[in-house]
């Protein structure tokens, strides 16, 4: 009975004590390691988000007029985002450069080139080290237009389905 | 022997944690925050970036905050044509909201579209030619993908011919015109299916049955001066699809000229963006045409200029400076050469050759941005970040500098969100403030902004997976919950003893 009655005790103990967030027990949980950061890679660019170079693009419009685009990028002395076009496309003589220096930019619809139609370009991340060297990513933009911001007053009056006599 | 022991025991193990809550970092006050995750590489499927579901709390007692991640499924997605064929080279997207909504995939030649997700409800769109061809996207709504999904197959549905043809009122063909499809129960939703005018001023769609908005306008540089005609539900196919056309007119617009120079200070400014936007006026016969929105774009010359065909209307014509950096002046160079974005409103008659716009772009302005701990000392070598709130929405990196305490130069005119990533602790490279957001306004004038950095204190992680594990080598992004303002962000460790385990610091309340 004085055994259990022990034991008893210190399970009531522990779990008010784990309940409170309050006990301590040595390399349990395992202390936390610092530095951390960059974590085990030398990547000037990792942990993109939307994942860069994949084959489906990355939706601008739609269900949202603007789109993130995250990374993180350490070690770098210069950072580039430029929107640029794509070859055999009308806008392939375009490059845009819209933010130097960040890790994460804001695409804006009303920002990037208007067209009544959907179009693609490519959103390209460059970082550079000081000593020379550097890293790429890049990711497919799909620009999509809205309909509402096209027209105001729908006009049923300028057309009509014809059928040929 | 053993009745004495009782309370010693006990009585050691309060003191076991009573030591504990004394070494630990509270007691703070409890604060709460929102987690994003995100995996280091491409590669990694099993892990990929996502957010965690509901909003952490740290009640600034406890040890660590443990964050379970959710165990993302695979989902083995198949697109198929209206006869079961495999469709390859389709665009799947997937939108679930937030960042949720960045998911994507694209068919093989089996038309299969490998898909790891967080479970959740997805709308799902499937774009045989990822929305740029003349195929239309097929919407699914309210779509349940989890564990217990099941293989899917989204089928492409038949489609069907649709003619149409663009032409003046006096039956004149309109060559150029750009034709596009939306869904008329979502009208901001393009299906997808776009095409261009011929010669004869016709166009030929295939389209899935379905009710559609058809939309007529310019294309984007503005080349046929005509502004958007959108047709209304229209029920396609046709009953007689191969022999109806929709036949959409336009009134004779007496076209305009505008021109003009995008300039800054006393120079010629010869790179930037020209966009054209306004109401068309309503044609002498209001049951001929209505009025509507013209847009265009265009670019300036070497010279800096423009010149556009309009219809006759009121126009907002916008100016956007290129990009440029290095602190807008040159060292030793009083010469500013980035600039704000600036518009100007014309009414142009039919007719009319409006050749005297000047769009003189505001020059950079001075600001001060100071960053100052919570004791009122000034922060050196916080970092700054700057986005403009407004188009065209540059970005810049700035950092506070010892010689003014703070950060002092040239930003184009704008609207800005400063976000401030504060020093570390210089001996121990520990985290001493969370991160925080202002705005910095250089509309109209130079500024100064003062941010101050709240008290914060430093907590413990602990990021694991379903199976309990430690997840190693996650980014994790640490949120306000309530405003979206990024808090800090780390890596979780990576090695065997402590993998998943993270050190965060947070502002008080």
């Amino acid at each position: 009975m004085p055994i259990r009655r022990t034991l008893a005790i210190l399970s009531l103990v522990l779990v008010l004590s784990l309940g409170g967030g309050c006990l301590w027990l040595p390399e349990f949980p395992p202390d936390k390691i610092d530095p951390v950061t960059p974590g085990d890679t030398d990547d000037l660019i990792a942990f993109c988000t939307p994942r860069p170079r994949r084959r489906e693009p990355v939706l601008v419009g739609g269900s949202s007029d603007h789109r993130e685009v995250r990374c993180r990028i350490r070690g770098a002395h210069t950072v580039e985002w430029r929107v640029v076009g794509l070859d055999d496309t009308p806008l392939e003589d375009m490059d845009l450069l819209v933010a130097t220096g960040v890790e994460r930019v804001v695409l804006h619809r009303s920002s990037l080139p208007w067209s009544p139609r959907p179009y693609a370009v490519e959103l390209a991340l460059r970082a550079e080290r000081e000593n020379g060297g550097g890293a790429d990513e890049s990711w497919p933009l799909l620009v999509v237009p809205d309909g509402d911001e096209l027209v105001l007053i729908p006009a049923d009056d300028e057309a009509t389905p014809e059928v040929p006599p | 022997m053993i009745r004495p022991a009782l309370p010693a025991v006990a009585a050691l193990a309060l003191l076991a944690s009573a030591v504990d809550c004394d070494s630990g970092p509270g007691p703070v006050p409890g604060r709460s925050f929102q987690a994003e995750l995100y995996a280091p590489h491409i590669a990694q499927q099993d892990r990929r970036s996502q957010p965690v579901p509901g909003v952490q709390f740290w009640d600034g007692t406890d040890r660590q905050v443990d964050i379970q991640m959710v165990a993302p499924v695979s989902i083995d997605a198949r697109i198929v044509d209206d006869l079961g064929a495999p469709v390859d080279g389709a665009c799947v997207f997937l939108d679930a909201g937030g960042q949720l909504g960045d998911v994507g995939s694209e068919t093989d030649s089996d038309g299969q579209a490998p898909l790891t997700i967080v479970p959740a409800t997805y709308d799902v769109v499937v774009a045989p030619e990822c929305l740029l061809g003349q195929t239309a996207a097929l919407l699914f709504e309210e779509v349940l993908l989890n564990s217990q999904s099941g293989p899917q197959t989204w089928p492409l549905a038949e489609t069907h011919v649709f003619h149409g043809k663009v032409q003046y009122l006096g039956g004149d063909p309109i060559e150029g015109a750009v034709i596009g499809l939306y869904d008329a129960e979502r009208p901001g939703r393009h299906v997808g299916i776009s095409a261009t005018t011929g010669a004869d001023g016709r166009f030929l769609l295939q389209v899935p049955e379905g009710t559609y908005h058809v939309l007529s306008s310019t294309p984007a540089d503005g080349s046929v001066p005509i502004p958007p005609i959108r047709i209304d539900n229209q029920q396609l196919p046709y009953v007689d699809p191969e022999n109806t056309t929709l036949v959409i007119r336009y009134p004779d617009f007496n076209t305009a000229t505008l021109a003009g120079d995008v300039f800054a200070d006393d120079l010629t400014y010869t790179r930037g963006r020209v966009l054209v936007e306004g109401y068309v006026d309503p044609g002498p016969d209001p049951d001929q045409f209505t009025g509507g929105f013209f847009r265009a774009e265009t670019a300036t010359d070497a010279q800096g200029r423009f010149e556009l065909e309009v219809p006759p209307g009121t126009y907002t014509i916008r100016a956007w400076p290129a990009y440029d950096d290095s602190d807008c002046a040159p060292e030793g160079e009083d010469t500013r050469f980035c600039y704000g974005a600036t518009s100007e409103v014309r009414q142009v008659e039919g007719g009319a050759l409006v050749t005297d716009i000047r769009l003189q772009l505001p020059p950079a302005q001075i600001a001060r941005i100071e960053v100052r701990e919570n004791d009122g000392t000034e922060m050196v070598g916080a970092t700054l970040l700057l986005r403009q709130l407004t188009a065209p929405h540059f970005a810049y990196r700035r950092q506070t500098s010892e010689e003014f305490g703070a950060w002092v130069g040239l930003l184009p005119a704008a609207l800005y969100e400063v976000e401030v990533i504060p020093t570390t602790d210089p001996e121990t490279g520990v985290k001493r403030y969370a991160r925080t957001r202002a705005t910095l306004d250089l509309t109209t004038s130079q500024s100064i902004l003062q941010v101050y950095l709240r008290q914060s204190d430093v907590f413990d992680g602990f990021l694991f997976g379903p199976d309990l594990q430690g997840v190693p080598d996650m980014r994790v992004l640490m949120l306000d919950p309530e405003t979206d303002v990024l808090l800090d962000e780390t890596v979780t460790n990576d090695d065997e003893q402590t993998a998943g385990f993270f050190r965060g610091i947070l502002p008080r309340p």
